[in-house]
């Protein structure tokens, strides 16, 4: 052994000090099976929700194109109208979910990350290892959950931390499930035994009084993801459960004077004015033909109205469907001689911001439920939701259903 | 050094040739190293792009995000719990008089088998049974599990809201919902208020049929 001591310092270094007596490879099979089934659900969300920004188009990428690793750009459907909001929905919920399993997952194990001492290369490996995974775990987590919550105490772009963080994440949970199966494979079939796993390194050698089964603390477990569940998932479900959704920013509706649903982001913030909205306004399209037309709010309330129940969903996680009336984007593009457009660049009469404009794609133009919106719930929009006019487009993210809008470009 | 765990993927029998050779060396089969030069490469080529400038302006705010959490958990929030459990269960005469001295010291000499000169280090590498509780432990209502559900509920509703309930000046969340927030905190205690209150009221029924 030479320069490392054998005896680790008194503290939580010595395996004695972890005295809980239901620590064992089973338990930690469990909460890890069901740790690993919400990870694999808030990935594929996650990486969905790459995908519906539609990265691929216009200035849509908030990670730079020309970055590797974005293998799962696809074109994004508008059917179901509820997919955007399904998906970032069951991220965010799962994700908040992650916290509690997450630390029982931690709590479940003894932890090595600071002792015993790496013996073999292999070991030291294992080590760096499990610093990636639990480090990465952890900054998952607290990075989404506190953007979630629009608080941002970081100095860094958390889109590009929170997407390339994901591929260290799921890179050592792959590896982590790997050197772990055979044991996971064996401590299933020790449920019952009395003796449980030969060489169970995550017996407590030395343990204390039982005080709780191993069921309670699967219970345990159960009542605190349970709670963070009741406690978010309205925001995105709706109906009795939005009342529940007592710790989700905008869960039980909360809204600002006339706004009537959630605001993202208000035009006072947006910095949009009443004179920039009011009888001046003339909405400008343009064709790829190079054919411009100048509609006024009456020249389009004189137009065809139709009417969907659509929701607005947030990257947040929450949404809200509501009865929008409007234009259809492809009655707009026909009047510029556009009839099959391959995409729609949107500019909003914000002056700044990552989301003053946006584009969409060729499914997004073509649906019949996409609308140019001017009234929501039988209302003229309010000045916080968009008036004049806004985009309101099946299944897509609501920071690209643009409000405020100025000018549409169909090619 | 033999390693207790069970093999990995990939993991040969020991025996001659080279294979035997590499595990001597290594310390595991040769798919351990492999798994692990993959993810470490990954993660290499990932924190490159992480790290460039224009994403990170202050390279030390992002690593102190990466690495904090593992080692803060490990290193000072897990020894923690360990502590006030000890602490609640000598307070509420639950545990088995361990001090948190002896918690610090490992194994109590009497919790390994007799007879060993190392009871350190035999108690490493022979996990005791844990024992069984007793007649009386069985029957008696025990109280600590009727503080830890509350605690470990609302804990955890604190630790996941947090920048809610803690946000006292939430400007952000001003600007973009336009209005005030509601109460956060006050919400967070009155769930905490109510789980306390269900469990205590639960205690007490259980004392009056037992």
């Amino acid at each position: 052994m030479g320069l490392i001591p054998s005896t680790p310092p008194p503290g939580p270094a010595r395996a004695g000090f972890w005295r809980s007596p239901v620590r064992s490879a089973w338990l930690t099979t469990i909460i890890g099976s069901l740790l690993l089934a919400t990870i694999t659900i808030v990935s594929v969300t996650g990486f969905l929700s790459h995908a519906a920004y539609q990265p691929d188009l216009g200035s849509n990428a908030l990670v730079p194109r020309e970055l590797d690793l974005q293998l799962f750009v696809i074109s994004w459907p508008t059917s179901p109208s509820w997919l955007y909001a399904f998906t970032q929905g069951s991220h965010v919920t799962f994700g908040l979910m992650l916290l509690p399993l997450l630390l029982f997952k931690l709590w479940s194990v003894i932890p090595k990350l600071f002792w015993p001492l790496p013996t073999t290369p292999a070991k030291a490996l294992e080590k760096l290892a499990t610093l990636l995974l639990v480090g990465s775990a952890l900054f998952q987590v607290l990075t989404g959950l506190t953007n979630a919550q629009l608080y941002y105490p970081w100095h860094f772009n958390f889109v590009v931390a929170h997407y390339y963080g994901a591929w260290i994440f799921i890179a050592s949970v792959v590896l982590h499930v790997a050197v772990k199966f055979p044991t996971m494979k064996e401590a299933r079939r020790t449920r019952n035994d009395v003796l449980g796993m030969a060489g169970d390194e995550l017996r407590s050698p030395n343990p204390g009084p039982t005080t709780i089964s191993r069921r309670g603390v699967l219970g345990l477990l159960g009542g605190a993801t349970g709670a963070v569940f009741l406690g978010t998932v309205g925001q995105s479900a709706g109906g009795p459960l939005r009342e529940l959704a007592l710790f989700a920013p905008r869960g039980r509706g909360e809204v600002g004077p006339g706004a009537r649903f959630p605001v993202n982001k208000t035009a006072k913030v947006a910095k949009i004015t009443p004179e920039m909205v009011g009888d001046g306004w003339r909405l400008k399209i343009t064709g790829p033909g190079g054919k411009t037309v100048e509609l006024s709010r009456a020249d389009l309330l004189a137009m065809r109205q139709r009417t969907y129940d659509l929701p607005i969903a947030c990257v947040e996680g929450w949404s809200s469907t509501q009865s929008w009336t409007g234009v259809r984007l492809s009655d707009l593009a026909a009047l510029v001689d556009s009839p099959d457009s391959r995409s729609m660049h949107v500019v909003s009469l914000q002056p700044r911001g990552a989301f003053k404009q946006t584009t969409v794609g060729r499914a997004q133009v073509a649906d019949d439920e996409s609308l140019l919106a001017l009234k929501v719930g039988g209302d003229d929009l309010p000045l916080d939701h968009g008036f004049p006019a806004r985009v309101v487009i099946p299944a897509l993210p609501g920071v690209h259903c643009t409000k405020w809008v100025e000018t549409l470009e169909f090619a | 050094m033999s390693d207790a765990t069970a093999p990995a993927p990939g993991d040969t029998p020991s025996g001659g040739g080279p294979t035997s050779l590499f595990r001597r060396l290594y310390g595991r089969g040769p798919f351990h190293l492999i798994g692990h030069v993959v993810v470490i490469g990954i993660t290499a080529y990932v924190l490159s792009m992480m790290f460039q400038a224009r994403f990170a302006p202050q390279p030390l705010n992002l690593a102190l995000w990466l690495l904090g959490g593992a080692v803060l958990h490990d290193g000072v929030f897990l020894p923690i719990y360990g502590v006030l459990n000890t602490a609640f269960q000598r307070a509420t005469g639950a545990g088995d008089g361990t001090s948190l001295k002896a918690l610090a010291m490992g194994p109590a000499p009497a919790a390994v088998s007799t007879g060993s000169a190392e009871p350190a280090a035999e108690a490493d590498r022979t996990p005791a049974e844990p024992q069984e509780p007793t007649r009386d432990q069985r029957r008696a209502v025990p109280l600590i599990n009727h503080v830890r559900t509350p605690v470990v509920i609302s804990a955890v509703l604190f630790l996941v809201f947090l920048p809610r309930i803690l946000d006292r000046q939430p400007q952000n969340f001003v600007n973009a919902l336009g209005h005030e927030p509601p109460d956060f905190l006050a919400r967070w205690l009155f769930v905490t208020a109510v789980l306390f209150a269900g469990s205590a009221v639960l205690y007490g029924v259980r004392r009056l049929r037992s």
